[in-house]
């Protein structure tokens, strides 16, 4: 007994270890398998069969075509496996089988051929179920792909960007910026900047954000492929507060034609403001300029009429002349505003004539030397060529007749005025010198401004208008007018016409 | 004879208030700036100073600040005649202690008026 025990239990153990590799680990492994023979199922495991729903003697003997949901499936998987189990490496793919009951699964299968040589031969068959895991593969996959939709068809352009690098950018966004989106893959955002100046301080301000953990929300000029500019409502927000290397999320809106419609209502309002600042300036102006010459009318009219029986021949003829006079003063001064009107208006033509240019200065400076008196004097000077020249008269004597004047006006302690005029072949040039009480140069900016005048003008008096008008005759004959000054260093105005056309 | 001093730049109202105040019959004596006036009413301690606002340099408020701070000065009867008929300057005009306030273009009749009362009532009446 104790002599064959050690036999029996030799035997025993060998046949368990068989036992246990040949059917009871092969039977209920895992994995599902198969042995085939010219495609014929010789063996299966339990596995294999309660996967496709069959009992193991139910499959055996059976064509592997049963499994496969259709004919043309069973015939391309033998194509497209054969090549490679010649080759003596497996095949491995996912496949649809049909279960018994008619339902498919999804399993993963690896054939490998016994023989290479003769692959159909026979071909050992592992298969796993994984009908779960593919389920949930297509569904990750069909929420990706609305998730695209979504992100593709929104109004708002979305962009996900690694240090400043887009590794992704929706449509929207793409035709935002005027780009195919595979154009945009990879790039810095820096492109979508005016300048390498606003990129940096944006990257600067965005990250500090960012950094505090905050989402990052502005509004920028960005520009698109073809340079035009586009102002963009732009909200960043991070992936990992904690790791910013991760990437930050996008989203940019348009919002141009918003903020046009909101720079269009602010130059509107600025606009409204400027006028009515004009009209209370004008206001002003006619309340004092008028009510001085027109106190002069009235108290000559009355002290002609109240003492007409005592006042001396000359005293009466002194009043008639400032009745005139004040007139006169009036009469300038309400020419200039309808000028000045015509001219806001867009209403003031510029018709050029051939015009002897010479002739014409040489008697402007006679008109003003006699209105100017004795206490200055009025040098002129012309050089040039003194054939007819294409200007319009009229516009150059607005121009022209009030510099000369605001050049006496302006010279209180009277003095020398000089008139200077160089005509050359393309242009015309104008200059009007004095020695008065000058321009400070603050004021300088905004001399020709309507109703603006400078501050040390004092009792001068003077409405505002007259290089307002000088600038528009000038600006409608393209000409140009500038000013050199200083506080009491008198003043040089230079005009120049352009004699092209 | 009553003397009013007239303080003016502009030459033709200057003239003109001259030629009516000597019709009437006053002593008249003309400045064409602010500085001028104010020296000119130091020397002859006129009764009655019709002035202007809007001069050069000094102006028809600095003229009646530096006469109401000279005590030879303080008690003459001065009155603005001015183009500015703007509420607020005529307020600021009468506040800063002249004793009338009247607007160009101006009637005769009623600048006569307004010297007949200064001169006449001596002290001013209530502002």
């Amino acid at each position: 007994m104790a002599a064959d025990t050690p036999t029996v239990e030799r035997h025993t153990r060998g046949d368990l270890l068989r036992t246990f590799f040949g059917e009871t680990m092969l039977e209920n492994a895992l994995v599902g398998m198969a042995l085939a023979i010219d495609r014929k199922l010789i063996w299966v495991n339990n596995t294999y069969a309660r996967m496709l729903g069959y009992e193991r003697k139910e499959l055996i003997g059976e064509s592997a075509a049963v499994l496969y949901p259709d004919d043309q499936s069973f015939e391309l998987f033998g194509a497209a496996a054969h090549p490679v189990l010649e080759s003596g490496h497996a095949y491995v793919t996912e496949q649809r089988l049909k279960c018994k009951d008619g339902s498919l699964i999804w399993v993963q299968i690896s054939v490998t051929a016994a023989n290479p040589n003769e692959p159909a031969d026979s071909a050992i068959w592992t298969t796993v179920d994984i009908t779960d895991r593919k389920e949930l593969q297509e569904n990750l996959q069909r929420s990706l792909a609305e998730r695209d939709v979504i992100l593709q068809s929104t109004l708002v352009g979305i962009t996900f960007s690694v240090n400043r690098r887009h590794l992704w950018v929706n449509d929207t966004f793409a035709r935002m910026m005027g780009y195919e989106r595979e154009e945009l893959i990879g790039e810095l955002s820096a492109i979508h900047f005016p300048d390498r100046e606003s990129y940096d301080s944006f990257g600067y301000t965005a990250y500090r954000i960012l950094a505090s953990g905050r989402p990052c929300v502005t509004e920028r000029w960005q520009k698109r492929k073809d340079g035009t500019l586009i102002w963009c409502q732009i909200y960043g927000n991070y992936v990992d507060p904690d790791d910013l290397s991760k990437g930050t999320i996008w989203t940019f809106l348009d919002i141009t034609d918003h903020k046009r419609a909101e720079e269009e209502i602010r130059k509107a309002l600025e606009k409204e403001r400027e006028l009515n600042e004009l009209k209370s300036r004008f206001v002003a102006m006619t309340s004092h300029e008028f009510r001085t010459p027109l106190a002069t009318i009235l108290s000559s009219a009355e002290l002609l009429e109240r003492y007409a029986d005592r006042l001396p021949p000359h005293e009466k003829e002194d009043l008639h002349r400032s009745i005139r006079a004040s007139v006169e003063r009036m009469t300038k001064m309400l020419d200039n505003v309808l000028t000045i009107g015509r001219a806001e208006a867009n209403m003031l033509q510029f018709s050029p004539a051939p015009t002897d240019l010479a002739a014409f200065c040489e008697q402007l400076a006679d008109e003003m030397r006699l209105a100017a008196g004795d206490r200055h004097a009025l040098e002129f000077s012309y050089k040039g060529a003194r054939g007819p020249v294409r200007v319009d008269e009229k516009l150059l004597r607005h121009a022209l007749t009030n510099l000369l004047s605001n050049a006496f006006k302006y010279s209180p302690d009277g003095g020398k005025v000089e008139f200077r005029v160089f005509v050359g072949e393309r242009e015309a040039r104008f200059d009007v010198q004095d020695h008065g009480i000058g321009i400070p140069r603050e004021d300088q900016a905004r001399l020709f401004e309507t109703f603006h005048r400078a501050r040390n003008v004092g009792s001068i008096a003077g409405t505002g208008l007259g290089l307002a008008i000088v600038k528009k005759s000038l600006d409608l004959h393209g000409g140009n007018v500038s000013v050199e000054s200083s506080l009491g260093a008198g003043a040089l105005f230079r005009v120049t016409v352009p004699l092209n056309s | 004879m009553q003397t009013v001093l007239v303080i003016e730049d502009e030459a033709p109202i200057r003239n003109n208030l001259s030629r009516l105040l000597s019709a009437e019959g006053y002593d008249v004596i003309a400045a064409a700036d602010g500085a001028g006036g104010i020296a000119t009413a130091r020397d002859r301690r006129p009764d009655l100073i019709v002035c202007d606002i809007r001069m050069p340099q000094v102006d028809g408020y600095k003229v009646l600040a530096a006469l109401r701070d000279d005590p030879g000065t303080a008690a003459i009867p001065l009155i603005f005649l001015t183009a500015s008929a703007d509420r607020d300057e005529r307020q600021r005009g009468l506040e800063s202690g002249a004793h009338d306030y009247l607007t160009k273009p101006f009637r005769v009749q009623d600048l006569l008026e307004v010297v007949r009362k200064h001169l006449g009532g001596g002290t001013p009446e209530a502002r």
